[in-house]
């Protein structure tokens, strides 16, 4: 691309920042920033562009056709979810048996429910639900998942050792059993959801972060921070913690549409959220009980959920390869 | 090697007295009892129901008392369904879910794996494109989606299945399509992406420039190095195969574990759901032995950690 070397202005915001923290650089920096090293002038070509991590992470990741309309496409659903119920002039739960069943039409743009519910306005509120119970469970999942993991990988030795072990034994519980029986012990709704998605799918991240934090701590540069007398808490959230967030981004992305599944799978079991609050998981269980006469009603959460999932499935996927192009599956 | 499957084996004993508690734990706070009716019974009555449950001793006496009896085989009495041990629902439902993930499994392996392996094969043409769009599809529909799709269509609308019930072949198709498909997609990825790298490989070039023949490269050094990562796959797929089945069988009404533990949890039927729960558990534990003991075999450098 054009702009991958850029001529040296003199006006590079990074030059600029140089002097405000110019106590953590050696003389010799400080005086390079000056006068550029062999009189160079301002606007005279001195050094290529510095390309950051994330930003050759963005590069890469915008070039990816899959996932760029992956991306289009969830923007899309995000707005549909926040803005669709104002669209039309109905309740999502609102009943009216006139105009039960039908299929899409000028007046209800996906048709309505058994209960002449307003399936574009319904749709609507159960992506809301659906998005943010698979987001939040995502968020909870890593959040532990990455405490634990960098706990463990950073201490080492019994306490590291302890903490697998545990992990090791939670990994014998089957998840839908137990997630099941979560849920019947604590009720449906939003939170007791969360917490059933949440109990034993943060194992996976916490044993990946560990093993990141393992192979980071071999590195030069901590020791050379220890040496300097750097905290362990500098080390582990300035040095080890940063070098992680790629494998963290990567967990998000394919959590997402894991735990979709999971809220859809639980709900449609008639666990977690029920009527006359919709998920998609409600949904498609109202769908499969009117599939004989009236398989609209499960071709259309079908559509979403498939669509939804492949789509945070190719994010990411992009993610993955733009973070890490060694392991692009299609080279 | 046989320290290495001893201390193996050795290790599942604490993960399964834990899992047990676990799961034992867990049905103790389930609030309600067995004999919780609309009607309530009198106190003396319940007193002494809970008496000859053995309900009223405390947590860890009742808890050793299971595994005492456990490790017999005897998973306790149904607390609904009178003169029914949980053993013999057990013995009658594992076979059926058994067959169900055992038939998914070999369609994930007898057509997953060779379309990763010819999508690999086949780099980049359309054969590859065509076979990473098919896997990307049938990995983001859930089982709650594709089963209903295909009771619809091969059931209700041409008639060529029919949707409920086990026992004869033409029953099992669908159940084993709805549960096979994500995991042919899955391991047709997985299979790909191992196939690719091991592709790139010196020890491959080096075959080849010796002169042997591509089928023989392709069998001898490509395929077997590439199974390593599908086969480490494998053991816990199988595992959540048992358990992903609960949702298949509780569309397609098959009498397998997953749908009498659907059935025992909205019953409060306790003993049940922890005879199904310990059994469920025991399978995710021996399939991961089963698959690190694999690994060790194919992997040297597993045994020496």
């Amino acid at each position: 691309m054009a702009d991958d070397r850029k001529l040296y202005t003199g006006d590079d915001p990074r030059n600029r920042s140089y002097p405000e923290d110019a106590g953590y650089l050696p003389e010799q920096t400080k005086l390079a920033t000056g006068a550029a090293p062999g009189g160079a002038e301002a606007g005279e070509l001195l050094y290529p562009e510095q390309r950051t991590l994330w930003g050759d992470v963005f590069r890469r990741y915008v070039r990816n056709q899959a996932a760029m309309g992956a991306s289009v496409f969830l923007f899309l659903l995000l707005a549909y979810a926040l803005v669709g119920p104002y669209l039309r002039p109905y309740g999502f739960a609102e009943i009216n048996y006139s105009v039960a069943h039908q299929l899409p039409n000028a007046d209800h743009w996906m048709g309505t429910d058994m209960f002449g519910r307003d399936l574009f306005v319904r749709m609507a509120m159960a992506s809301r639900v659906s998005l943010l119970v698979a987001v939040a469970a995502s968020g909870i999942i890593l959040a532990v998942g990455v405490i634990y993991g960098s706990v463990a990988g950073f201490a080492g030795g019994i306490l590291d050792d302890g903490m697998m072990r545990f992990v090791d034994i939670l990994y014998g519980l089957p998840y839908l059993p137990f997630a099941i029986i979560l849920l019947v012990i604590l009720g449906g709704g939003i939170g007791p959801m969360l917490l059933a998605l949440a109990v034993v799918s943060w194992l996976t991240p916490s044993r990946l972060v560990r093993g990141q934090i393992l192979t980071l701590k071999q590195n030069e540069y901590v020791e050379a921070g220890r040496a300097l007398g750097a905290s362990r808490g500098r080390i582990m959230f300035r040095h080890l913690l940063p070098n992680t967030l790629g494998i963290i981004v990567i967990a998000l992305f394919l959590e997402i549409p894991a735990n979709i599944i999971g809220e859809a799978t639980l709900s449609f079991l008639g666990l977690g959220i029920s009527a006359p609050n919709a998920s998609w998981g409600t949904m498609a269980l109202e769908g499969y009980q009117g599939l004989r006469s009236h398989p609209w009603l499960i071709f259309l959460p079908a559509i979403f959920i498939a669509v939804t999932v492949l789509a945070f499935n190719f994010v990411g996927d992009g993610f993955r390869d733009a973070i890490d192009p060694r392991t692009r599956e299609t080279r | 090697m046989a320290k290495y499957i001893i201390r193996r084996i050795l290790w599942t004993i604490p993960v399964l007295l834990t899992v047990v508690l676990f799961s034992f734990l867990l049905m103790k706070a389930i609030p309600g009892g067995p004999f919780t009716r609309e009607v309530s019974l009198p106190q003396q009555i319940v007193d002494n129901l809970n008496e000859k449950y053995g309900l009223d001793a405390p947590w860890y006496t009742q808890y050793a008392r299971y595994v005492y009896h456990a490790v017999q085989g005897d998973l306790g009495v149904s607390m609904t369904q009178r003169g029914r041990t949980v053993t013999s629902i057990v013995g009658n439902a594992f076979p059926v879910s058994m067959q169900l993930g055992l038939g998914s499994f070999a369609l994930a392996m007898f057509i997953g794996v060779p379309l990763g392996v010819i999508a690999a094969l086949r780099h980049n043409s359309w054969a590859d494109y065509v076979a990473i769009f098919v896997a990307s599809i049938g990995w983001a529909i859930p089982v709650i989606i594709i089963a209903p799709l295909l009771i619809y269509f091969f059931s209700v609308r041409w008639n060529w299945f029919p949707a409920f019930g086990w026992g004869d072949t033409e029953r099992m198709v669908l159940p084993i399509i709805a549960l096979g498909t994500g995991f042919t997609a899955y391991f047709a990825r997985l299979t790909r992406s191992a196939m690719l790298e091991t592709l790139q490989q010196d020890y491959v070039r080096t075959a080849k420039a010796k002169g042997l023949p591509w089928g023989k490269v392709v069998w001898r050094h490509v395929l077997r190095n590439s199974l390593i990562p599908v086969v480490t796959q494998a053991g816990p797929l199988l595992g959540f195969l048992v358990t992903g089945s609960f949702l298949t069988e509780y569309i397609f009404s098959i009498p397998g574990m997953g749908r009498y533990f659907v059935d025992s949890v909205t019953n409060r039927d306790y003993s049940i759901v922890l005879g199904l729960a310990v059994i469920l558990s025991a399978v995710i534990v021996f399939a991961n032995l089963v698959v690190d003991i694999l690994y060790g075999f194919l992997d040297p450098r597993i045994r020496y950690d």
